[in-house]
């Protein structure tokens, strides 16, 4: 049985998720998961490859968009696909937090992996991350 | 925001009072059958998130194709005085300068019809599509700055189409202040390859015919007529683009935090237009503009080498551009404060036409366009001399299984809506409704059988792009001709399209 728990977001033009797992690394790599599933919903991903994923943000909403960003922006330029995530560090502070990780995936192959779509963008738009019922929340909007 | 939120002005015109941040009113054209579907989503929030922008100018307007977006609703247009305003990559979108440009071909229907899938099928070969679609064009270094730098031109000057081409592009295919130096490496890497290409979503090459003239002049100065075939290209900057807006969001959010500029939504991150963020983001989305602006030249001849293959040489060299309109930028123009407009007509000081006895006086101001479209009147000295007579043509695709529009700009445009009209049809079920729509069904049978051949790059993409998933576009050009912002010209009905 999963950790985590996932409703889509029936937005007008795009997609998102509300997602939310048990502890807080868990909740970033399950949303990395979860996006990698809104792309490309079936599909074997190997772990041929690893590129390391750092990012920053100014409280754990940013950090979650830019966490994600960095990883979207990551496979769009090297036209790879990530399906693994693991999170080495994760600090947080009043003013600024930062992320510490890796993502393992394999050059994509149109041919074997069923991409759906095309995700542009991670939004800001309505993001959030919260504490809920003794674990975490996350509101994620992607541009499509 | 419910029902009681919206107070009518007239005829298609709601307006939102101003209230807790919000610095000017909203102000939204819809008929009232189209109300029931805005207030569904968050779209007129987000009309009113976009009001308590510092220095935001008269109104923040929406067109009628008004959906929820993020930042920005699309359909959203909002102006900026240049000492007190802000530019929000929110206001632009991600996909800088998604455009669309209508070219005519010397043909017509009963020439193209017994070759419509062999075109449909050199259209999906010559011009790459689908998601990360890449093509066999790969610009680096300086020769990249380039096509930053000069747009449309680029490609022209390497013989991908010709110099009348430019002269019917809004901005002639090239928008000043870009600086090659702000986009990343990260956004160069992922536009190095994508020049040419069409993407994915709701972008598309569509073979149509003209179906219906309204205005005998206007199609006259267009070249176009019954019967005639047409090609509309949607398409923007790709992946560079996208990468651009990206990175400028954390420079604004840091931005908007260091300037003290409370944000409804993280999305209208902003910074004083005269600001080194603000003037930064500007070098670099004008990048993006030209190189959106390269990418459609460089689309559009494809599509003349697809008709040339199918249809003979002399096909493709007669394929000219009819005209090219932006609607994702943010750029300075001179309008008229549309407040100060509302509060002279009910004063009497302007007559109902829209002619100016006392007009107020305009003001340099940088213009948002968020999915909107440019339409300035007759006689506006930026509409190219072929036009200025009969005003600008607006572009406006429906979805792929009825009709398209052109249109022109009228007066009533300068002085409610910084010059401008709507861009599209406008979505009306999410993309998950839309594939929940299509299970089961053949798409692209049921297209074939409505007359239109359809092609995509990608899979999923018929079904998120069904002609169900999108507003009935006659209803938004009847919008907005009702208001007055534009006038329409001629439809089109599709015959064959490709889509991303």
């Amino acid at each position: 049985m999963s950790d985590v728990t996932v409703d889509s977001i029936d937005h007008a033009g795009d997609a998102g998720f509300v997602l939310t797992a048990p502890t807080l690394t868990r909740l970033f790599t399950a949303c990395a998961e979860e996006m990698t599933r809104l792309a490309c919903p079936a599909g074997e991903v190997r772990r041929a490859l690893a590129r390391p994923i750092e990012a920053e943000g100014f409280d754990l909403t940013e950090l979650l968009v830019n966490w994600l960003s960095e990883i979207n922006g990551l496979a769009n330029a090297h036209r790879e696909l990530y399906g693994h995530f693991c999170v080495d560090d994760l600090s947080r502070a009043d003013r600024g937090c930062s992320i510490r990780g890796h993502a393992d995936g394999e050059p994509l192959d149109l041919a074997r992996h069923c991409v759906a779509r095309e995700i542009k963008a991670v939004t800001f738009h309505e993001a959030e991350v919260r504490e809920a019922d003794g674990g975490w929340s996350a509101r994620v909007i992607f541009d499509l | 925001m419910d029902r009681r939120d919206l107070h009518r002005i007239g005829g298609v015109l709601w307006e939102i009072a101003p209230s807790g941040g919000m610095r000017v009113p909203g102000r939204v054209y819809a008929t009232p059958e189209m109300l029931s579907d805005l207030l569904a989503d968050n779209a007129l929030v987000q009309v009113a998130n976009v009001a308590h922008l510092p220095g935001i100018v008269g109104y923040s307007c929406a067109m009628p194709d008004i959906h929820w977006g993020y930042g920005f609703p699309i359909g959203g247009v909002a102006a900026f005085d240049p000492a007190e305003g802000v530019i929000s990559p929110g206001g632009v979108g991600y996909d800088i300068n998604c455009g669309v440009r209508l070219l005519r071909a010397d043909l017509t229907r009963d020439d193209v019809l017994p070759r419509i899938e062999p075109l449909v099928r050199a259209l999906l070969k010559h011009v790459p599509s689908g998601v990360g679609s890449s093509g066999p064009l790969r610009v680096t270094g300086e020769e990249f700055d380039r096509v930053l730098v000069e747009g449309a031109s680029w490609a022209v000057a390497r013989g991908f189409g010709t110099p009348r081409d430019l002269e019917l592009l809004e901005e002639n295919g090239c928008l000043p202040g870009a600086d090659p130096a702000r986009p990343g490496q990260r956004a160069r890497q992922r536009g190095r390859d994508q020049l040419g290409t069409l993407g994915s979503g709701n972008h598309f090459v569509e073979i149509g015919v003209v179906d219906e003239v309204y205005d005998a002049e206007a199609v006259g100065a267009m070249g176009i007529e019954t019967d005639q075939v047409t090609v509309m290209i949607h398409s923007g900057s790709r992946g560079f683009g996208h990468q651009v807006c990206d990175d400028s969001l954390r420079i604004m959010l840091d931005a908007s935090r260091r300037y003290g500029i409370a944000l409804p939504d993280r999305q209208l991150c902003c910074a004083p237009l005269a600001s080194p963020e603000g003037r930064g983001y500007f070098g670099a989305m004008a990048a993006a503009v030209n190189y959106a602006f390269a990418n459609r030249q460089l689309i559009a001849a494809r599509v003349r080498q697809a008709f040339a293959e199918v249809l003979g040489a002399a096909s493709g060299e007669a394929v000219e551009t009819v005209y090219e309109v932006a609607h994702n930028i943010a750029k300075w123009e001179w309008h008229v404060d549309p407040a100060a407009v509302a509060a002279a007509e009910a004063k009497g000081a302007l007559n109902g036409t829209g002619t100016r006895a006392r007009p107020p006086k305009p003001r340099r101001l940088c213009v948002h366009r968020k999915g909107a479209t440019r339409a300035f009147p007759p006689g506006h000295p930026e509409v190219p001399a072929r036009y200025r007579a009969v005003g600008q043509p607006v572009l406006i695709p429906g979805d792929m299984g009825r009709c398209s529009y052109v249109l022109v700009g009228r007066e009533r445009a300068m002085l409610e809506t910084f010059g401008s009209a709507c861009h599209g049809a406008g979505r009306l079920l999410s993309r998950k409704a839309a594939e929940r729509l299509a299970r089961d069904r053949d798409l692209v049978g049921e297209m074939r059988r409505r007359g239109v051949v359809v092609m995509a790059g990608s899979r999923g993409t018929i079904a998120e792009e069904m002609p169900e998933a999108y507003k009935d576009v006659s209803t938004v050009v009847e919008a907005v001709v009702t208001a007055g912002l534009a006038a329409k010209v001629a439809r089109m009905r599709p015959l064959g399209v490709i889509k991303g």
